[in-house]
């Protein structure tokens, strides 16, 4: 999933409160991914399988949307959530062998599911996820019942945020992908929603990366650095065999461009190289989203949950969170946040 | 890591002083004591609360952020006298809170702290403030209770009020300049809060020597106060009512 630019970076801990009043621009594909893995039935006999409601339909990433949209709602944030496009044709590879790896594990959570065996079922339910197009369209029509504004990207969400970004539509683009840098998003937030969390006995903190400061410390240009991305790897290209972002970046800045270091090290320049090039620096991106938060129709957004089965206690709960918020306010009572 | 000892009494305080604002905290441990800092759902009312690692009787922390249901607590914490010593232990590795008040040991899953952000301070600039005992607050604020749910607290050069109107009734409480122990007032200022939020803070200090209030036209207040000689200190932020739509 994307570059690896964790080694020219340097990031900054943050908190969400730190993005109260920002348009924060989220990945929302990855998102969904993560909502539909982790939200799961996991009990002992637990078929491993996202929840569902009453008429089967799968609920996980509409409970993780609306979770996440109040969260950052009630925290000030005025959330974007942007759903990836169509894919770049170059990234059919990368594409093609993530739907071999989920009908793998497909096969194999059938096969657990036949045995009864639902500790394993578990496990490859868990990678054999799907976020249909039909599911995407929900989720954005639910954010909108919430008052948030979310769209389709011409291509990738992160690309599209970025280019947002760029333009000044937004502030932050909230992504674990660090492409979001190359498509040239001047600030890219990693873990929005981690505070302090531990995954794999690491601290996990919200970060903040500005692409102006990479440039900087690693004394390349977005061009530089873009080309870099190409030689380590990216979805689109697999990159140049032996060449890591250390050894990448001293070849960069020696050379300036991959057809110089292809020259010097005497290798074919990488297939598609201006195309790739393009898609970094001139993502395609939709234009014209409305990107205001509007008031909540609670009752019907209450009616269209009810209808997903829904519990009334999350219903409820999260609502409480927006009580006061500008998008429910009614009464004379300021909210500190005001101030 | 996380191996503390206290006075039943001084947890109470810290409960139940958090209590007033939210069901849920995160608790920050660190070398130098516990931070807290929530706001409640709705975002009008806030505290900010630091105690100094002095105030407990033992304190073994490697920086630690625990969210906590603040009933659970409270309901264990009845079960003992205020001088009764509570011990609280947290390990990383296993993930649960451990408490014992003398032969009761309760185990306290914690909450997910990602859902407990704390909130950012506001930045307010209120140079008017008055000093008042915190049992003098309290039952003025009572008084109010009785005829409405929105109080009107106003301060002048020389005096500070307390004022409600309803229908038919009204109260008035006032204290002069030199009936209070401190006051700083260049012009008149007023803000109208709702006593339900109000009311509750006040209680949390009815036994506090002195409280500091500040505030200014229709701006929040802010509450400073302290507990335990001064090694707990609290401030309390609460949003005003304003008048007319937003």
């Amino acid at each position: 999933m994307g570059c690896n630019l964790r080694d020219l970076a340097e990031s900054e801990v943050i908190d969400i409160a730190d993005l109260a009043g920002k348009r924060v621009g989220i990945d929302s594909f990855l998102v969904a991914f993560q909502f539909l893995t982790s939200i799961r039935a996991r009990g002992a006999t637990g078929d491993g399988g996202p929840l569902k409601d009453g008429k089967g339909r799968t609920v996980s990433h509409l409970m993780g949307f609306f979770d996440r949209a109040t969260t950052l709602l009630a925290a000030g944030v005025i959330p974007v959530f942007i759903f990836d496009g169509k894919h770049p044709e170059l990234k059919a590879e990368t594409i093609a062998k993530r739907s071999q790896s989920r009908r793998d594990a497909q096969e194999k959570w059938d096969q657990a599911l036949a045995e009864g065996d639902y500790p394993e079922a578990q496990k490859w339910g868990q990678r054999a996820v799907r976020y249909t197009p039909e599911m995407v369209e929900e989720s954005i029509e639910m954010l909108r019942l919430l008052g948030v504004p979310a769209f389709r990207a011409a291509a990738e969400g992160e690309g599209q945020a970025a280019v947002m970004a760029a333009n000044g539509l937004i502030d932050v683009v909230a992504t674990q992908d660090w492409d979001a840098l190359l498509y040239g998003s001047p600030v890219l937030v990693r873990n929005l929603m981690s505070v302090g969390s531990k995954r794999m006995g690491r601290v996990i903190r919200a970060e903040k990366i500005i692409l102006a400061d990479v440039l900087d410390k690693n004394q390349l240009s977005r061009e530089q650095l873009v080309d870099l991305a190409i030689m380590i790897g990216t979805d689109f290209h697999p990159g140049i065999r032996g060449i890591g972002p250390k050894t990448g970046l001293k070849l960069i800045r020696r050379h300036l461009t991959i057809e110089k270091v292809c020259e010097f090290k005497e290798i074919a320049v990488p297939e598609n190289l201006d195309e790739i090039r393009e898609l970094f620096l001139n993502h395609p991106a939709t234009t014209g989203h409305d990107l205001e938060l509007k008031p909540i129709d609670t009752d019907a957004l209450k009616a269209w949950l009810t209808e997903r089965d829904f519990s009334e206690r999350r219903i409820e709960r999260n609502l409480a969170k927006l009580n006061n918020t500008s998008q429910m306010r009614k009464t004379g009572q300021a909210s500190l946040f005001d101030y | 890591m996380l191996n503390i000892t206290a006075r039943s009494e001084l947890l109470r305080t810290i409960v139940e002083t958090l209590n007033v604002v939210v069901e849920d905290a995160r608790m920050d441990f660190g070398e130098g004591g516990l931070e807290v800092r929530v706001v409640d759902p709705s975002h009008v009312a806030m505290v900010q609360m630091r105690v100094d690692a002095a105030a407990f009787d033992t304190w073994e922390v490697e920086d630690t952020s625990l969210g906590i249901e603040l009933l659970k607590m409270k309901e264990l914490l009845s079960l003992a006298s205020p001088t009764d010593l509570v011990e609280l232990q947290y390990d990383d590795a296993v993930g649960q809170v451990n408490i014992s008040v003398g032969k009761i040991d309760r185990v306290i899953r914690p909450l997910d702290t990602a859902n407990l952000t704390p909130p950012n301070v506001p930045g307010l600039d209120l140079p008017s403030n008055v000093t008042i005992a915190g049992a003098d607050l309290a039952q003025a604020l009572r008084a109010a209770r009785q005829v409405g749910d929105l109080v009107n607290l106003s301060l002048e050069p020389d005096s500070f009020s307390v004022h409600v109107s309803g229908d038919q009734d009204s109260v008035n409480v006032s204290y002069g300049k030199d009936e209070v122990l401190a006051l700083e007032c260049d012009s008149p200022v007023r803000s109208q809060f709702s006593l339900t939020y109000l009311l509750p803070m006040a209680k949390m200090m009815a036994s506090t020597e002195s409280v500091c209030l500040r505030f200014g036209e229709n701006l929040p207040l802010k509450i400073e106060f302290s507990f335990d000689n001064d090694a707990g200190s609290v401030v309390y932020f609460l949003a005003p009512r304003v008048e007319g739509d937003l």
